[in-house]
């Protein structure tokens, strides 16, 4: 699988309408859609339909993709997640139905490890391998897991203003290192 | 102006992390960007963009078949959406351009020309006019009132384009609502899709903020194939994915 690569862009393609582009975009960026929405999604056929509706999105506002803001896998990522938030606000429920244990285990191993990344993604997994191990799964089982809060701390019997804590100065830490590496800031 | 994360409150914070993992309340997210500036949100969701792509894993492989329905929606000129209408499509009823009347037509076909190249993003009833001018394939119905009480004798009609995906409700005594409480919600019947009738596509929510007539872009989430029924109901804020039509205020049937 060829792992998105913010040095060639198919997006401003796609925003100048060649059905070529269109086509690459869905290859390249289906698996990533798909695993997104699928995780963050109650049951296969809401995420199917997630899916279906993030494309659109991405389709509709590719004019819109930065390079010098984000990696284009970052802003597929940002245009999903906004689709799955935007659904998941108007069913007004309970975002995940991934249990703790299957989310990030504390120990065990690496869910990066054998997967090829782009520059971005080598950038933003060292940034959460700076953090210390107890941020890093905090926020990653909201961000990637979709859970509340409250929803960590009813399953790891941490209080939520521990919880709080740990994910706010984990990710003020994460969003410096990222933002010395974005795309347009590189030397 | 914008205020940098380790700027904002314990407070400021808890609640723009919810609204990047799970999404606040449109009330409640205008007050955050009002207290901490639109480009600090938007900061933090492309960090936690970021890191979402870099924890993802190993990226699955789609259902099969999901792709082709994917597909089936994909524009081929996304820059600049065919017009041309489509031969033996499967349509509703199409309704000549000449039923929403020539005179009407003209005179909007004469504001699009006269606008600058630069202007800025023309309105809605631009828009539909541009849309009635230049689509071959447009759709139209008028509204009908139903029995409840809130639909406040609601006229006007929609316009649909199959080809260019786009359309507009356009309604005269439709009551003014309170985003704060309720929206309005267009629902699309596609008889193309399976179980089409128990699942409409979310056409958008909307607000009327004046009396007189109104016209509203639809906003469809999904590639609308064959519209037979457009509807209108009233929902919490920000709208839902099903409706429980407790109140079904207008429908159109093309």
């Amino acid at each position: 699988m060829q792992p998105p690569n913010h040095e060639d862009p198919l997006l401003p393609r796609v925003a100048r309408g060649e059905p070529a582009a269109v086509e690459a975009c869905l290859q390249r960026y289906a698996p990533l859609v798909w695993s997104l929405a699928r995780r963050l999604s109650r049951d296969a056929a809401t995420a199917e339909e997630l899916v279906q509706e993030i494309f659109i999105e991405l389709w509709r506002h590719a004019a819109r993709f930065d390079p010098t803001r984000s990696s284009e896998a970052t802003f597929v990522a940002l245009i999903a997640r906004r689709r799955v938030i935007d659904r998941r606000r108007r069913e007004a429920r309970a975002p995940t139905a991934q249990p703790l244990d299957e989310a990030l285990p504390e120990t065990g191993p690496d869910p990066l490890s054998g997967v090829e990344l782009s520059d971005e993604a080598r950038h933003a997994r060292l940034a959460l391998e700076q953090l210390r191990p107890e941020q890093r799964r905090l926020i990653l089982l909201s961000v990637v897991d979709g859970l509340t809060h409250q929803e960590i701390a009813l399953r790891s019997g941490l209080p939520l203003g521990t919880i709080k804590s740990h994910i706010r100065r984990g990710l003020e830490r994460a969003a410096e290192i990222l933002a010395e590496r974005r795309p347009g800031r590189d030397a | 102006m914008s205020r940098p994360m380790r700027a904002w409150s314990e407070a400021e914070f808890d609640a723009a992390f919810e609204e990047v993992t799970c999404g606040l309340g449109r009330a409640e997210r205008e007050r955050l960007v009002h207290e901490i500036g639109v480009d600090g949100l938007d900061e933090l969701e492309l960090a936690v963009a970021e890191l979402h792509v870099a924890a993802l894993g190993t990226p699955a492989a789609p259902p099969a078949g999901l792709l082709e329905r994917v597909r089936a929606q994909a524009p081929v000129a996304p820059a600049r959406r065919a017009a041309a209408p489509e031969a033996g499509a499967r349509a509703p009823r199409a309704f000549a351009l000449a039923a929403v009347g020539w005179a009407a037509a003209a005179g909007l076909l004469a504001y699009v020309l006269l606008r600058g190249a630069d202007a800025p993003a023309p309105e809605p009833a631009a828009r539909r006019g541009a849309l009635l001018v230049e689509a071959g394939d447009v759709a139209r119905a008028d509204w009908q009132a139903t029995a409840d009480p809130l639909a406040g004798g609601v006229r006007g009609d929609v316009v649909w384009s199959r080809a260019r995906q786009e359309g507009y409700m356009r309604f005269a005594s439709l009551p003014v609502n309170d985003p704060r409480r309720q929206q309005y919600q267009l629902w699309i019947f596609d008889k193309s899709r399976p179980d089409w009738e128990a699942r409409p596509i979310d056409g958008g929510v909307f607000d009327v903020r004046s009396d007189g007539e109104v016209v509203v872009p639809i906003d469809a989430k999904l590639h609308v194939d064959a519209a037979a029924l457009f509807a209108i109901t009233l929902e919490a804020p920000g709208g839902v994915v099903v409706s429980s039509r407790e109140h079904l205020l207008a429908t159109a049937s093309p």
